[in-house]
């Protein structure tokens, strides 16, 4: 039986076609793979069902009954639980107090405790979870958090599930406990759509999938009937890559080397970058490479192996890596690089004054020259110097603090997601001037998502996946399809399933 | 985009608030003044110079605009004042020393802001709570020794440390320089003002000219921000604990000379809050990273003059005074506050309306 039907949904948001004439249904009793890239739709087609959006056309009929404007209390009502990536549960009340959140037992205004706990555990119980009704919140893993939320859910009788991305922050016993966990609410009737981009868990618990691209349904069917690689192919298209703007260059001698460098998400990672070079990293949100890319700065302290510049071993605090010449440029700049309440030009000059702290004042005229300088090589579009940075546009700071990180004459730059919240010009820029630094000698680190990045700057793209190095691809080799297979670690999926 | 009068003004306002803010209020010392039948003269505005609020509080609540700046408070500055003070005259008293009294004064509130500091830094711990704790610790450090020590050491024999007339340098620090006058013309100036003037400039110079005044202000906009632009934020926290700490203890030579004694029980008591008043009415951003140090200036000069309104109001009982300064103070920063939030929401609005039109 069909409990969920939804035909025809579009959806525009300003200009941009979001949704067009999307396709989707589920089963009863099925756990249904809802696929795509970024961007590509999933999380609006979710918003719609769950009453959050509305749709511009379409309908939506769940569980027998037509929704023609569906709001987020009649969805809940219905049986539609969203459970988000981000844990929704509060840290600080026992797991018994999250369970009856807002739909508290009381009689007299007081709470009935002794019949939460009662009934938690027998929820608990029904549902093989082993979790103890009365421990806090705080002290339970991720996982269990996790199991929590799904419970908590259920409690209310949610006859469909949507699990958002539910793996990122589980080890694979934690994933094969929570999987025990689906199939056997599978087995009671209970429906899921399961959003994921690890095709090794799509291909263990799915039933069937959809797959979005761009705002439209691509294709549909039974995972039994699929190999990885057709799903990613799917996900993927062929992409339009525009305009070449990569120039092959003569590298140097290795100027960077790591030795089974280990930290906070990544384990041994063996790596060297030659002078002049572009590398990449890529790979699935929170495969390690994000966090390699700060430890290699000092941000985050690092747990074993070695990185080597030049030779030298490089640790402690970011200081000393700055003045061996590495530069890292944050991602999620808005977070962690602007400093919101000073001008272009203090933001400008903060990092190089704490290299040449022997010299307290600050030097006027100096300064406004090496920002003239570094204002006319970036081509940064800004007024007066003494403006606040939040005049500027999000491509123009990020020069601004290209800049900054310019100023302090490194020559190993690590650029984390460097065009996150840049429109697509600026976005040709920056490629551009990351290609221009290679050519005079520096060399660039880039970590993206984004493969056609990649495609435009990187002599090597080296993709992760859980913490570890699994491919590194030279320049030609680079295509969407193939680093895709390797970052959703299909490949290994597929070998498995021929052996 | 286009800049109305409405928009120049606005921008005067939130830079310059605190030049208006000082303004307002003279008049209405002034206007209370001659409202009591006197004339406003220059003695009325020496008097607010010289005024313990101006050049005591004055002076602490640099350091507390640092910190304020940073993001964090103290709240232990006025009984680190009645430390520093106490350790000050003792100094004085035994050694008969001008320049080992001024050191002990600057090195003992040096060590109580590096312990607030460390605490905070390394401790991880919110500097309410820290600061609160050795707010009680550092009075009543002082008020234990007080009552057990030689009063030929503390120099008065009733629980206080009073800085003793024998001593041949006492003639000058007292007479001489703390409560003599500089006088040119028909004005006169005290000299401990220009020591909290001249510390002004240099915390001035510090915040606009030196590259770690820029940290300052860097790691109260944004910590994260700072911390990864290379920035050492746990130091840059603790050094302006430290400079708040040296504040005090220039402002506790300035208590020795202008006052001459020290009442561990009483002395310094809401010190912290007229410090973090005037950083306020000096239009720093209690929520860190915004802040012209100019403003300490006019600040404390405003907090002071508050104060001589109060007082000056006849038939105003003592004991309403509080709720008075507790009042001006709320006002001031609710224009501040407020009118930004104000005019956000009147551009919201606008936009609102042209989205709609479209």
């Amino acid at each position: 039986m069909t409990i969920l039907e939804m035909n025809h949904v579009s959806k525009t948001f300003g200009g941009s076609q979001a949704l067009s004439d999307i396709h989707f249904s589920v089963e009863e009793g099925e756990i249904h793979a809802l696929l795509g890239e970024n961007g590509a739709g999933k999380s609006t087609l979710m918003n719609i069902l769950t009453g959050v959006i509305p749709a511009d056309a379409g309908t939506i009929t769940f569980d027998g009954r037509d929704y023609p404007t569906p709001t987020i209390q009649q969805m809940e009502a219905a049986g539609i639980a969203f459970v988000h990536q981000e844990l929704n549960v509060i840290n600080d009340l026992t797991v018994a107090d999250n369970i009856f959140l807002c739909r508290e037992l009381t009689r007299f205004g007081l709470l009935r405790q002794k019949e939460q706990l009662a009934r938690a555990r027998q929820l608990f119980e029904d549902l093989g979870v082993d979790i103890d009704p009365t421990a806090m919140v705080s002290e339970l893993k991720t996982s269990e958090k996790q199991l929590l939320e799904i419970c908590r859910a259920l409690y209310v009788d949610a006859k469909l599930l949507i699990l958002d991305e539910p793996t990122t922050a589980l080890s694979n016993n934690e994933i094969d406990h929570l999987f025990g966990i689906l199939q056997k609410l599978k087995a009671q009737g209970k429906s899921f759509i399961f959003i994921s981009h690890k095709m090794p868990e799509i291909f263990a618990i799915a039933d069937r999938y959809t797959v979005l691209r761009n705002g439209e349904f691509i294709s549909s069917g039974y995972i039994k009937d699929t190999t990885p690689h057709e799903i990613t192919s799917a996900m993927v298209g062929s992409q339009y890559v525009d305009e070449d703007v990569y120039v092959p260059r003569q590298l140097g001698e290795a100027i960077l080397e790591l030795k089974g460098y280990s930290g906070q998400g990544f384990t041994g990672i063996d790596l060297q970058v030659k002078k002049g070079e572009i590398v990449a990293f890529t790979g699935l949100a929170g495969c390690g490479a994000s966090e390699l890319m700060q430890t290699m700065f000092g941000a985050l302290p690092a747990e074993g192996g070695a990185m080597r510049v030049g030779g030298r071993e490089l640790d402690g605090s970011i200081v000393r890596f700055m003045k061996n010449g590495v530069a890292m440029l944050p991602a999620n700049r808005k977070e962690n690089s602007v400093v919101p309440d000073m001008s272009i030009m203090e933001n400008f000059y903060l990092a190089e004054h704490e290299l040449s702290g022997r010299r307290p004042f600050i030097n006027g005229k100096d300064e406004v020259d090496r920002y003239a300088a570094q204002k006319d090589s970036l081509h940064i579009k800004a007024g007066d110097s003494a403006d606040s940075i939040l005049s500027l546009s999000g491509g123009n700071q990020q020069k601004v603090f290209l800049a900054r990180w310019l100023n302090i004459g490194a020559d190993i730059l690590l650029f984390d997601n460097p065009t996150q919240g840049v429109d697509v010009g600026a976005k040709e820029e920056i490629y551009r001037l990351i290609l221009s630094f290679a050519e005079a000698g520096k060399t660039v680190i880039i970590n993206t998502l984004e493969i056609p990045e990649i495609q435009k700057v990187a002599d090597r793209c080296v993709v992760f996946y859980e913490g570890r190095i699994v491919k590194t691809f030279q320049h030609a080799e680079v295509n969407e399809r193939d680093v895709m297979l390797y970052s959703t670690n299909a490949v290994e999926t597929s070998e498995e399933a021929k052996s | 985009m286009k800049k109305g009068f409405g928009g120049t003004l606005g921008r005067v306002w939130s830079q310059y608030s605190f030049v208006f803010v000082l303004f307002i209020i003279m008049i209405g010392y002034a206007f209370t003044i001659s409202s009591n039948g006197n004339a406003f003269k220059w003695s009325h505005i020496a008097a607010i110079l010289s005024s313990q609020n101006t050049v005591i509080v004055g002076t602490i609540a640099l350091g507390m605009a640092f910190v304020i700046i940073t993001g964090q408070i103290d709240l232990s500055v006025g009984s680190q004042l009645v430390l520093c003070t106490g350790v000050t005259i003792i100094v004085f008293n035994t050694t008969n020393s001008i320049l080992l009294m001024a050191l002990a004064a600057v090195i003992t509130g040096a060590v109580c802001g590096a312990v607030n500091g460390l605490l905070v830094g390394f401790g991880k711990m919110p500097p309410f709570v820290v600061t609160l704790g050795t707010m009680l610790i550092y009075r009543s450090l002082t008020l234990s020794v007080v009552r057990k020590i030689d009063p030929a050491i503390s120099g008065s024999s009733s629980s206080q440390f009073a800085m003793l007339s024998d001593n041949s340098k006492y003639e000058f620090l007292r007479m001489k320089f703390g409560t003599g006058k500089l006088a040119f013309g028909g004005f006169s100036i005290p000299y401990i003002t220009f020591i909290f003037l001249l510390m002004a400039i240099l915390f001035i110079i510090i915040s606009k000219k030196t590259k770690y005044g820029k940290t300052i202000y860097a790691v109260g906009s944004n910590e994260k921000s700072a911390r990864l632009a290379g920035i050492n934020v746990t130091w840059v926290k603790i050094s302006v604990f430290i400079l708040t700490g040296i504040c005090v203890g220039v402002a506790s030579m300035l208590q020795a000379c202008k006052i001459g004694n020290v009442t561990p029980a009483s002395s310094g008591v809401s010190y912290e809050m007229y410090a973090i008043a005037s950083v306020v009415l000096a239009g720093v951003s209690m929520a860190g990273g915004k802040g012209n140090m100019v403003g300490v200036i006019f600040g404390a000069l405003s907090y002071t003059t508050i104060n001589f309104i109060i007082v000056s109001i006849p038939g105003l009982s003592v004991d309403i005074q509080d709720t008075f300064q507790g009042l001006v103070l709320i006002i001031v920063i609710l224009i501040q506050t407020v009118g930004p939030v104000i005019k956000e929401n009147l551009q919201r609005a606008k936009k609102r309306r042209l989205a709609g039109k479209a």
